[in-house]
């Protein structure tokens, strides 16, 4: 991060995560007190807001020793380069899985997304891509929804978990 | 005294009560293993389905499913840096990382030595120790445990982070988290932001598998080629008589565990964290730095978390206060068979305690046959390739942030923590402080404002507030920690 300069701004992203906290403290400061001054007749002792105003201080002390550590050299460990296009694409898929299940049902969402993870990720097997979605998926809903009850989200379109009901249940 | 080592063991030969504790070690070996499945949820479930057994029968399986469910907790903190319950976390610091070294079995195997000897130790302590630790733990008073919380977190501030302050910001945002939903006193919303599913409070499973598991898979799968891949387990074992040289110094660590067991809401997480701290200072030459695959640091966390079983048992037994949740859950199977556990307990129903004793005693033998030859076959699936591992693991985070209250919404606070924890990790902020945090925040809470109500009336407040001497002690560990961890002083230590 370079020699250290008096009173020169030489490790920035600290310097921005602790403006970042103290925006954050001095937010849940105003938020415990405009909140506490709400519940009318209410003692502090008893406050709900008590706890989130001692730790927001304890927040706002901490965010004051991070602005100033932007003035000195960084004390977080150099991370190798990340791959951000593969990091990316899994939250996609991730979130896609999120709002699949709740349309398409567990089972079906479930291999839909191992199948496009799987291709996104390199694997080209055409055995590996045609069972390994299959056959996790339905291990997962025979442990989670016959074995545990777990009520995991269905819909008509899942024709996995019919096959699956039809065949086994 | 030798009728009651009788009446214990007497239990061995009734197939029927063994079958009942080894089908609830089974059962307790997958919860614990597949992640967000936890003991707790496990142990309620049980009770529903031991609703019409006799109470023995229940309390077997249960006391099979909590002393099994919290060692393999650590299968998955090894194998797959997902803890499986709380009190797992620590196991990952130094379990993890020996896994990615190729040497999975060996990180099991002292999982596995390191949980027996600490829950052998809980359980026996449990049988001896009873009486006299319940009513030290009755001393603590709410300041007490708001200070004994606090001191967990500058400890764990402390031990995990490579910068204290890093680790305290980690805390701090912790317990901002446990604050979400209605407040414990007066049912008010609290930081909930109008959003009415956040009223039930933020899930720790949903966190857990966030921070650790969703967290772990973006980091993974982010990192360079070849990176993060996991070595191929190497067979050579090391030899037991070198793993089990840990064992005079894993007492001591059981020791702790069961002290903090037995103080109500404290539990495994800060036993195993305390454990580790203790480990950091009196070894001093560890197998590999700790954090970096040191097999103590495995020792010293599942002695102690295992060791908070007999520990939790203690009050709720003799006081009927339970020391975590598992034990809150086995309160209810006590009051479902019509039994009152108190401090009469022990006098009207010796039988009913000999039973959980004898039923903890054959968990242990389970615990260390299914550890040492189930987990190992486990341990194989760490050998594929990371492609196809970990859409695997994401996909089973998926369905354990689900499962634990059958909401999509803690889905999607699974994959927020996922994204805040990979974020951390980037950063250099250590995870552990938030989780142990969040688990402990509410508990902390109540205690604060409780010890501020009961003081208010008094003439000095100071006084009324931190006037005790178990008080005064634990601020004076948490302020030495504090002052330890100042620039000027580390560098007059250093000299």
């Amino acid at each position: 991060m370079g020699k250290t300069k008096q009173g020169r701004l030489i490790n920035k992203a600290s310097f921005i995560e602790g403006c970042l906290f103290l925006l954050a403290a001095v937010l849940l400061i105003w938020h415990a007190l405009h909140q506490h001054a709400s519940l009318k007749g209410v003692d502090w002792a008893l406050s709900p807001y008590l706890f989130p105003l001692l730790v927001s201080l304890c927040l706002l002390i901490l965010s004051v020793f991070f602005i100033l550590e932007g003035f000195q050299p960084s004390e977080a460990r150099m991370k190798p380069p990340l791959r951000w296009p593969l990091v990316l694409i899994t939250l996609i898929c991730a979130l896609a899985y999120f709002f699949l299940m709740q349309v398409a049902g567990f089972v079906l969402a479930t291999a839909c997304f191992l199948l496009a993870m799987l291709l996104f990720l390199g694997e080209r097997r055409a055995l590996v891509l045609l069972l390994l979605p299959m056959l996790f998926s339905s291990a997962l809903y025979f442990l989670f929804a016959r074995l545990l009850h777990v009520l995991l989200p269905t819909s008509p379109m899942d024709f996995l978990r019919q096959a699956l009901d039809l065949l086994f249940f | 005294m030798i009728d009651a080592i009788l009446d214990v063991f007497a239990y061995f030969l009734n197939a029927r009560f063994v079958l009942m504790v080894f089908s609830g070690a089974v059962a307790g070996l997958m919860v614990g293993a597949i992640p967000g499945l936890s003991v707790s949820m496990a142990t309620a479930l049980l009770v529903s389905v031991t609703y019409t057994w006799a109470a023995q029968d229940a309390l077997a399986m249960v006391m099979g499913v909590y002393v099994v469910g919290v060692f393999s907790g650590a299968l998955s903190a090894i194998l797959l840096n997902i803890p499986g319950a709380p009190s797992s976390v620590v196991t990952t610091l130094d379990g993890y990382p020996l896994a990615r070294q190729g040497r999975a079995r060996d990180a099991l195997r002292y999982a596995t030595w390191y949980s027996l000897i600490g829950s052998l130790f809980g359980i026996l302590m449990l049988w001896v120790l009873a009486r006299p630790i319940s009513s030290f733990a009755l001393r603590f008073q709410p300041m007490d445990y708001f200070l004994l919380a606090l001191f967990g977190l500058t400890m764990v501030g402390a031990l995990t982070a490579h910068s204290f302050k890093r680790g305290l910001i980690s805390a701090c945002l912790g317990l901002v988290v446990s604050m979400v939903g209605l407040d414990s006193v007066l049912g008010t919303p609290r930081l909930t932001f109008g959003i009415k599913e956040l009223a039930a409070g933020i899930g720790i499973v949903p966190v857990l598998i966030g921070l650790f598991g969703f967290s772990e898979v973006l980091f993974v799968l982010g990192g360079q080629e070849g990176e993060g891949e996991i070595a191929r387990m190497t067979k050579s074992l090391v030899k037991t008589r070198d793993l089990l040289k840990h064992w005079l110094v894993s007492l001591y660590f059981s020791a702790i565990g069961l002290l903090v067991g037995a103080l109500p809401g404290a539990g495994a997480p800060v036993a195993s964290f305390l454990a580790y701290g203790s480990a950091k200072k009196l070894i001093k030459n560890p197998s590999a730095p700790f954090g970096e695959g040191a097999a103590e640091g495995i020792v010293a966390s599942e002695s102690a978390n295992n060791a908070c079983i007999g520990g939790a048992l203690i009050p709720m037994l003799t006081l009927a206060i339970p020391g975590d949740a598992v034990t809150a859950i086995m309160l209810s199977v006590f009051y479902v068979h019509g039994l009152r556990p108190g401090p009469m307990f022990l006098r009207q129903s010796p039988q009913l305690f000999h039973s959980i004793i004898a039923a903890g005693l054959l968990s242990c033998v389970f615990l260390l046959l299914l550890g040492l030859l189930i987990a190992p076959r486990i341990a194989r699936l760490i050998t594929l390739p990371r492609r196809v591992l970990m859409p695997l693991v994401a996909a089973l985070c998926v369905v354990g942030a689900f499962a634990g209250n059958n909401r999509l919404f803690d889905v999607g606070i699974m994959l927020v923590f996922g994204v805040l924890g990979f974020i951390m990790r980037r950063r250099d902020y250590p995870v552990a402080p938030m989780t142990l945090a969040i688990v402990l925040g509410g508990m902390m809470d109540d205690h604060f404002r409780r010890a501020v109500s009961l003081a208010r009336p008094e003439d000095n407040f100071l006084l009324a507030m931190f006037g005790r001497p178990i008080t005064l002690a634990l601020m004076a560990l948490i302020i030495f920690v504090l002052i330890t961890k100042l620039p000027w002083v580390r560098q007059k230590m250093k000299r």
